[in-house]
């Protein structure tokens, strides 16, 4: 091959649609079909077991030898090669030049009706014939509408005519005439309903809808891929799901109902009905649409045939595709069908013998029965059309074609194509590849084939995709575009190649060749599988190294290492057919065939072992004996699964979620390959506790996901990366799924887990990186977020008492179940204090798993066993992440979320503990505004500004006092309650008055901090609760007091009379005081 | 300093405790007070009466007693406007009162029976012998024998006594007399008892038939 001219030939040449190849490239392509079936009646697996060359049916139909009227049907699978075949014929029949003959031939050129007219009226036999230009005027006209107008147009009309239907059936009076009349006239009406709905206009005019594929029959500019497609509705246009039945629930009553009726057809029988009754409408449509009457197209060709009898010609009429007529291919069928004898002679219409390609499907279903039965013969194309070296031949002759200009092939042309002439472009690039001997006698390179590639990539086809037009696009165009455009790749990744079975040794070697470089793994690897013979075989054939079945020289002329495998020294007798051993054609050659189905390319008998797979070999004889043969069905399974791990490597996503079928197979093997890394890596060597990995484990991430997998991508800490080598360890899991049924017992399973040891002593350091997230070396964050949030709760709950500051925060204190407590029922704590800790305690467990998190990270696990309740802390790496807590002084910002933080079990913790601690100053806000009352009572109490103010001496006088004042209440029947327990509070206060002075210092010192976390602390302790017994006596003897006045007031106001009206005894003593004086006298007188 | 509101509001309780013990309704202080006022007259009266009675019957209290008075009415004095005098106040001193009085009727009652016995036993012996009224003489005497007579009754008393003992002079008993009609009260005189000087004395103040003899 020329790379340089093929670069500029490629798309010349390379044309799926052979209308539009050149002549000469259309004839130095060709390939003789030599599988035709010749039928009298249309069948699609003709029962006919005798073949028919393209010559044959040439000679013996084409040509019409006998002269003879005749409607001839060329029918075969899309791309089969009916196109290709019609103008072979067509240009068979002109280089004969038969006289009067008039050969028109008909291509689909834009596929559309407008198209095909002009043409027909291009023809020169009818450029003289009356009426042309009407008909071209007629034809041009529709070439103005632009595309969405047209559609619209077309959708437009249908209702109309359905419309225009019913009216005239009402009108009818037998309305049984019409065969297609399956629908009643309810739901006829209800259908036009639906069909004037503007959701179910503009679900019609999509790209895949009905009118796009009828617009695509009428106008030139269509986008539409498939030209085979048939122009009008299908069953699936009129199937509504409930989303859509839910988008119509303000449509039209009628409507609804058409729908709902469609929406409940679950077997699809009334909407079979409504197509077929619809599509009675396309043809009138199109006529209308395209401005043609169905006489119009008919008078045409009627007009043209007796044009040609004037000019005493006869027609031969080779149509490529009778689609291109929709709208008025009856007209032509019926212009085509009428004979020029008998009761038409009188007509002078010449004779024409019509050779018409149409698919099955469309003779099917849009052919009437009168037309059926007056086709003259069928001419069947098979599917797989090449067997044996045609495919080769094929090949070769278009890698052929595009390494010659078209000054090579005018002696050529010149020659009237004869094959002796036939050119042969210089090898250029090539030498040493696979040749082919042609049927013309030339020996052609397949470079960039060899025959196994051509074989395997052709069998990796669907059958029914194995077709001249599929081959060209599938394999052809994109294979020779990668060797011209991207030869340092080739074969590249853009080509998804797969590889169902690749030989596993063979892709060792490879591996072991290449290294990490994965382009060359992937190349060598579908190199060998599908170039070469997928063994891990090197043989010397002269002085050259044929290994895995291609020469020494492939490798080096696409600048690939070659494959270290040791050499196998074998006879030439037992060299496997060699990719590039050359083989004369012969039309016998046993050569490998297309296989029937799409079955994994079987890999050829393995060759002599070398010393060290003998080695291999012995271990293999041992689990041989061990284990039984994988059964097919195990042996398919495994195949299927594989198949999915080589389109993955090439660039497929793969699907992790499903649990059945292959696809399940891949995602146990995941799930076997993680647990597989989760027991087998020491964990604890990488300071990763046990803690730490059982929340890898519960969470939604994996430790090990595969590149570009459908589900949970990027929810993984280490990826396996699409390449060679993942590929290998991940098939060794998936036989240990599938052979060993989750054990390693399956014949050959100790290469799996060697392949599994070796791939986890790579690995497992960047896995144990991976895991241990962004903060890399000493403890990760998360740790110490735990650490965090269990000294707030421990704060919170009062374990943490007496300290001024973190600092004064031990160790101990984190491995005491005893403080796990809650707060005591009779803390006196704000509000927003007891919530938080009441959050952190019972939300989700947070308290108790957040201490789980503290023991179990930082035990240092002995032996085996992993859940115990005695613990051995490593006490330099908790002191170590306490101090650093520490360090933070609990602000938010120190514990930010790492970026690539994606495990959520980790991250729960930072997520809580940042919640925790955007609340912290709204507790100490709100516990200094529940403390600041207290002690603003007992300043004002004791008329002090400072609590330093404040001795023992003044609270027990206090106390006393308050305890006099309640006796003498009591003593003196002042009408004035007595607490009951004012006694044990005033005992309270008496017994501690050193521990309420610090509490209030405590108070007044938090009250003045504004660091919460010192705030915090200093509540720690409770504060509050030691003062509640003075601030009761506080708050209530100023009430007790005001209450003894208000008493006393009312008791004196109650006495009732005014003491100065009382008697002074003043007479009285007056009288005792004479008395006294007698006394005195009465003494004097003894 | 809540400490000081304490101690105030306790003397407060205090006080007034004791205001509204002391000063209770008009009514019942007034009639206590009229009580307390009897009582001071009671204690005046007394004194008044023990001087009269020193003055009038020479009748002296005993220092014990008088110490005693001199008590109850410091007592009695104890009370002014603004410190009332309250039931028990007065009811102690009544019982002082009466304890004094009790000292009183008994030392009078000593006193009485030695300044009165010898003149109303003799009163006795001559009541039935003498034309004389002294069966007044003996019962104006007793009448004046209990501390709780008026002091007129005692004082009648000293005064009877003064006249009988005039009348009994006036017989010239001796007590050789005195002892025969001591036995003849008796019926236990003799006729060896109607000695010469009897007979004498029976003769002289015409009394043979007056006095009779028995077995």
């Amino acid at each position: 091959m020329n790379s340089e001219i093929a670069k500029s030939r490629i798309s010349e040449v390379m044309k799926v649609d052979t209308i539009t190849t050149e002549q000469y490239d259309f004839m130095a392509t060709h390939v003789p079909v030599t599988k035709l079936y010749l039928l009298n009646k249309c069948e699609d697996t003709p029962e006919e077991t005798t073949f028919y060359s393209e010559e044959q049916v040439y000679q013996n139909i084409v040509r019409n030898p006998g002269d003879q009227h005749q409607f001839v049907i060329v029918y075969g699978a899309s791309g089969a090669g009916k196109s290709h075949l019609i103008r072979w014929f067509s240009t068979k029949l002109k280089s004969e030049n038969i006289e009067n003959e008039s050969v028109i031939f008909i291509s689909r050129n834009d596929n559309s009706l407008k198209g095909t007219i002009r043409q027909l009226l291009d023809l020169p036999e009818i450029k003289n014939m009356p009426n042309r230009d009407i008909y071209k005027r007629l034809t041009d006209a529709t070439s103005v509408v632009n595309e969405n107008v047209l559609k619209r147009t077309i959708y437009a009309k249908f209702h109309i005519l359905i419309q225009d239907s019913i009216d005239k059936s009402r009108q009818s009076i037998d309305q049984s005439d019409n065969p297609y009349d399956e629908l009643s006239n309810v739901d006829k009406k209800r259908l036009i309903a639906y069909l004037k709905d503007d959701r179910v206009e503009e679900r019609a005019l999509q790209t895949d809808g009905p009118v796009s594929r009828i617009y695509s029959k009428l106008a030139g500019n269509s986008q539409y891929v498939d030209r085979d497609t048939i122009a009008e509705f299908n069953i699936s246009d009129f199937a509504i799901d409930g989303r859509f039945r839910q988008r119509l629930a303000d449509s039209d009553r009628k409507a609804q109902a058409f729908a709902d009726k469609l929406a409940s057809d679950d077997e699809g029988t009334f909407r079979r009905k409504v197509v077929r009754y619809i599509n009675t409408f396309v043809s009138p449509v199109i006529q209308q649409c395209a401005n043609l009457e169905p006489g119009d197209f008919e008078q045409i060709f009627t007009d043209i045939r007796k044009e040609l009898y004037k000019q005493g010609k006869n027609l031969t009429l080779l149509i490529e595709d009778i689609t291109s007529f929709t709208g008025v291919d009856q007209s032509l069928l019926n212009a085509l069908m009428t004979p020029h004898t008998g009761i038409y002679a009188s007509e002078k219409m010449c004779r024409v013998s019509s050779i018409i390609g149409t698919t099955t499907v469309y003779f099917r279903n849009n052919f009437y029965d009168n037309h059926k039965m007056r086709v003259t013969k069928f001419i069947n194309i098979p599917t797989n059309q090449f067997s044996g070296n045609g495919l080769y031949e094929f090949v070769g002759k278009y890698m052929n074609t595009v390494s010659l200009t078209h000054d090579d092939l005018k002696p050529w042309i010149e020659s009237n194509y004869r094959d002796s002439d036939y050119p042969v472009a210089p090898v250029v690039e090539g030498e040493g590849w696979d040749t082919v001997y042609c049927s013309n006698g030339k020996n052609l390179n397949l470079y960039p084939f060899t025959k196994k590639a051509i074989i395997n990539l052709v069998n990796q086809m669907q059958p029914s995709q194995r077709t001249p037009r599929y081959i060209l696009s599938e394999i052809l165009e994109p294979i020779l575009q990668d060797a011209i455009y991207n030869k340092d790749h080739f074969p590249s990744k853009a080509l998804h190649l797969s590889l169902a079975n690749p030989d596993r040794l063979l892709r060792r070697y490879i591996i072991n060749t290449c290294g990490d470089n994965e382009d060359l793994v992937d190349r060598l690897i579908n190199l060998t599988g599908i170039w070469g013979n997928n063994d891990h075989t090197c043989i010397i054939r002269g002085n050259h190294k044929i290994i895995a079945g291609l020469d020494e020289n492939i490798y080096k002329s696409l600048n690939l290492p070659i494959i270290d495998i040791p050499e196998t020294n074998t006879s030439d007798n037992n060299i496997p057919t060699n990719s590039n051993s050359t083989s004369k054609y012969s039309p016998n050659s046993d050569l490998p065939s297309i296989a029937e189905d799409n079955v994994p390319v079987q890999k050829e008998p393995a060759l002599e072992k070398s010393v060290s797979e003998l080695d291999e070999d012995n271990k293999e004889q041992e689990s041989d004996q061990l284990f039984p043969e994988l059964s097919t069905d195990t042996q398919n399974k495994i195949a299927k699964a594989q198949t999915i791990i080589e389109d993955w490597v090439r660039g497929d996503q793969i699907n992790i979620a499903s649990t059945q079928g292959e696809n399940g197979i891949i995602s146990h093997a995941l799930k076997n390959l993680n647990d597989y890394l989760y027991s087998v890596i020491n964990w604890q060597c990488y300071s990763i506790s046990n803690d730490e990995l059982s929340r890898f484990k519960n969470s939604s991430y994996r430790l090990v996901g595969l590149e570009n997998q459908s589900k949970g991508n990027g929810n993984s800490f280490y990826i396996m990366k699409a390449n060679r080598h993942s590929q290998e360890v991940f098939e060794c899991f998936i036989r240990y799924q599938v052979a060993g049924k989750e054990t390693w017992k399956y014949r050959g399973s100790e290469n799996d887990i060697y392949t599994i040891s070796c791939w986890t002593y790579e690995v497992k350091n960047d896995i144990a990186k991976a895991v241990k997230g962004s903060n890399g070396i000493g403890m990760n964050t998360y740790q110490e977020a735990a650490i965090a949030l269990d000294m707030v709760r421990m704060i919170l709950n009062g374990t943490i008492t007496a300290k001024t500051a973190l600092q004064g925060i031990t160790e101990e204190a984190f491995f005491d179940d005893a403080n796990m407590k809650a707060l005591p029922s009779n803390e006196k704590h704000c509000k927003e204090w007891s919530q938080l800790l009441n959050d952190i305690i019972c939300k989700d467990n947070m308290a108790v798993n957040t201490r789980k998190v503290v023991n179990n990270c930082f035990n240092l696990i002995q032996g085996n066993v992993t859940n115990t309740t005695i613990f051995f802390i490593n006490y330099i790496d908790f002191n170590k992440a306490l101090r650093r807590v520490k360090n933070t002084k609990l602000q938010a910002e120190a514990f930010h979320i790492p970026d690539n933080e994606c495990v959520k079990q980790r991250k729960n913790y930072y997520e809580q503990l940042q919640k925790v601690l955007d609340r912290l100053d709204k507790v100490a806000e709100s516990e200094k505004k529940t403390a600041i009352p207290y002690l603003n009572r007992f300043q004002a109490a004791f008329e002090v500004d400072s609590i330093a103010k404040i001795s023992t001496e003044m609270i027990l006088d206090f106390a006393n006092e308050a305890m006099k004042f309640y006796n003498t209440i009591i003593e003196n029947n002042v009408n004035v309650n007595v607490p009951e327990n004012s006694q044990k509070q005033i005992l309270n206060v008496k017994h501690a008055p050193g521990k309420i002075i610090a509490a209030y210092r405590t108070i007044e010192n938090a009250v003045n901090d504004s660091d919460p976390t010192s705030v915090l602390l200093a509540f720690s302790s409770d504060p509050i609760n030691e003062i509640i017994p003075i601030d009761m006596l506080i708050t209530a003897l100023p009430e007790k007091m005001a209450n003894v006045s208000k008493d006393l007031k009312s008791k004196k106001d109650n006495i009732g009379f005014d003491p100065g009206q009382l008697s002074n005894y003043s007479n009285e003593q007056t009288i005792l005081n004479t008395a006294k004086k007698m006394l005195a006298n009465y003494e004097d007188m003894q | 300093m809540i400490t000081d509101k304490l101690r105030a509001a306790q003397q407060e309780i205090i006080l007034t405790t004791e205001q509204v013990s002391e000063f209770r309704n008009k009514e019942t202080q007034h009639k206590i007070d009229l009580n307390y006022t009897e009582e001071v007259k009671t204690a005046y009266s007394l004194v008044d009466l023990i001087i009269d009675l020193k003055t009038n019957t020479g009748f002296t209290v005993k220092p014990s007693t008088l110490s005693q008075i001199k008590e109850t009415i410091t007592f009695l004095s104890n009370f002014n406007e603004k410190r009332h005098v309250d039931v028990q106040t007065l009811k102690n001193g009544k019982d002082l009162m009466m304890s004094i009085n009790k000292s009183l009727e008994t030392e009078w009652k000593i006193y009485f029976t030695n300044s009165m016995s010898s003149t109303l036993k003799t009163l006795v012996l001559i009541q039935d012998i003498t034309d004389k009224d002294v069966a007044n003489y003996i019962s104006d005497i007793s009448n004046g024998k209990e501390w709780n007579s008026s002091f007129d009754s005692k004082l009648n008393s000293f005064r009877a006594m003064k006249s009988a003992n005039d009348i009994i002079a006036n017989l010239n008993i001796n007590d050789e007399v005195n002892n025969f009609l001591l036995k003849v009260s008796k019926n236990r005189a003799t006729l060896a008892d109607l000695t010469d000087n009897v007979m004498k004395w029976v003769q002289e103040n015409h009394l043979k038939s007056k006095i009779r003899l028995s077995f």
